[in-house]
């Protein structure tokens, strides 16, 4: 699966770069950019329930002791190549992101047994957009569009001691994973540095989901939403051609 | 965790370096508008267990021909506040709003339980919420501006919920806070060189953690779009 999607993304950048010197006027870029955005893969009902579960337990068997579980923040890291040509501009990129400092955790302490509940998701996305551009002044432009992406998601719901009926299905794991497309829309704002360099700011607005993925652990499937938001200032370098 | 991001959040607001104040463009608003979904879905223990709506609000509504029901509707909420930004180099914004934020319309009438049984729902909520964001803020031509900003708010609000059957009598009333990220997407048009007309579109997107209110077990919701419009001031 990997080695396919590899192969399709070197030969969409080679194809990119073969066209590029046909075309007499634009301008090329490569760009980074950071962000943020909250609960990427859509897990807030589902953690949601289970802390309404855990809250129940707690006022049913006193004594019971629990920490909810958090629904992530994450940060986010992405790359993007970029193509002005006229009012259009072409956009592909990769972005990646991961609860590494508010992660989706909790536990319950039942009868002196502590049950440690880690939700561990990322998502990997590879959005492909087409925009229109509307300048401003000098080379400050703001831009509008969609377009497509591919999606990886990767989800592991652990317990260390299961049975309370807290988690549903109530295993000590199960993981999942998946590729799918999806669709983006996406508002930015552009304006430049210097000569070469530009700073980007942009709200993108995703949507997609996947048909039912197999726990690699037990018997139980589920599919992803990837329904959300993500706010992302960036970094560009830009070469006329 | 949130205390630590909150305490944070100020000490930097307020020992910001001298040489970027002094190159700041002060500006404040008022503004009003509205919330067109309220509270998320509004879920809760209660709903889920007692009558089998996985998702609140968004599956409560059951209905047949032999029973007396009135469709709830999402809360539909008033909303105002007033905003005090700064734009430095011309480009890079910073603003801090306080924002209010009541139900008007909606949240209110009659569905079946599981049983067939006519239930009487009634929802509510009243937010109050601190945006703190950061971005950017373009000049269009001459009288125009558009800013996109990102940031977090502290938001506390109160949830109440009643659901009543002639099995099931339960209410509820959550207060909670939270900290939810925040983006907001901004257009002006300046009326003279101090005076601005303005429109937002506000993201929320965050919930608190579920507490117990008498029988029922529930978060905040304070996730959803707003939509605003009023003036600017700019002190040049």
């Amino acid at each position: 699966m990997y080695k396919h999607l590899t192969i399709s993304i070197i030969t969409a950048l080679l194809f990119i770069l073969k066209v590029l010197p046909l075309m007499a006027i634009g301008d090329v870029g490569v760009g980074i950019n950071i962000g943020i955005t909250h609960d990427p893969n859509n897990l807030e009902s589902e953690i949601n329930k289970y802390n309404e579960n855990m809250e129940a337990y707690k006022t049913a068997n006193s004594g019971t002791e629990l920490n909810q579980i958090n629904v992530p923040y994450s940060p986010v890291l992405g790359v993007n190549f970029r193509y002005n040509f006229n009012y259009l501009l072409f956009r592909i990129g990769g972005y990646y992101t991961r609860a590494y400092f508010y992660k989706a955790q909790g536990n319950i302490k039942i009868s002196g047994t502590k049950n440690k509940i880690k939700i561990d998701s990322y998502q990997a996305g590879f959005p492909g957009s087409i925009c229109l551009l509307v300048p401003l002044k000098k080379r400050t432009i703001s831009y509008i569009g969609g377009g497509m992406n591919l999606h990886f998601t990767y989800l592991k719901i652990s317990q260390t001691n299961p049975g309370a009926g807290i988690v549903s299905p109530d295993d000590s794991v199960n993981r999942y994973s998946g590729m799918f497309a999806g669709f983006h829309i996406i508002f930015g704002i552009e304006f430049p540095l210097t000569n070469r360099y530009t700073l980007t700011g942009e709200w993108i607005h995703q949507m997609g989901s996947s048909p039912m993925i197999k726990s690699e652990d037990t018997a139980d499937e589920r599919s992803f939403n990837v329904n959300s938001d993500y706010i992302m200032f960036g970094i560009n370098y830009y070469i006329s051609i | 965790m949130r205390n630590r991001l909150i305490i944070l959040l100020i000490v930097i607001f307020l020992t910001a370096p001298s040489y970027i104040l002094a190159g700041i463009e002060y500006s404040t608003g008022i503004y009003f508008g509205f919330m067109p979904s309220m509270g998320g879905n509004l879920q809760s223990y209660v709903q889920r267990n007692s009558l089998g709506a996985e998702n609140g609000i968004e599956d409560i509504n059951r209905t047949s021909d032999s029973s007396d029901t009135e469709k709830i509707d999402r809360l539909i909420g008033a909303t105002g506040g007033i905003e005090f930004r700064g734009i430095f180099r011309d480009y890079y914004l910073i603003k801090l709003g306080l924002n209010f934020t009541k139900d008007i319309y909606g949240g209110e009438g009659k569905t079946l339980d599981l049983t067939g049984d006519t239930v009487e729902v009634k929802y509510s909520m009243f937010v109050y919420d601190i945006p703190v964001t950061v971005g950017l803020s373009i000049p269009f031509w001459k009288d125009v501006r558009i800013s996109l900003t990102g940031g977090i708010a502290y938001a506390r609000g109160t949830y109440k919920n009643s659901f009543k059957s002639s099995t099931l009598n339960s209410s509820a009333k959550f207060n909670n806070w939270a900290v939810p990220v925040v983006i907001i997407l901004c257009g002006e048009h300046f009326i003279d060189n101090n005076l601005s007309l303005m429109t937002s579109i506000n993201y929320y997107k965050g919930a608190s953690e579920v507490k117990k209110s008498n029988s029922d077990y529930a978060r905040n919701d304070f996730s959803g779009f707003r939509w605003n419009a009023g003036v600017l001031m700019y002190f040049r």
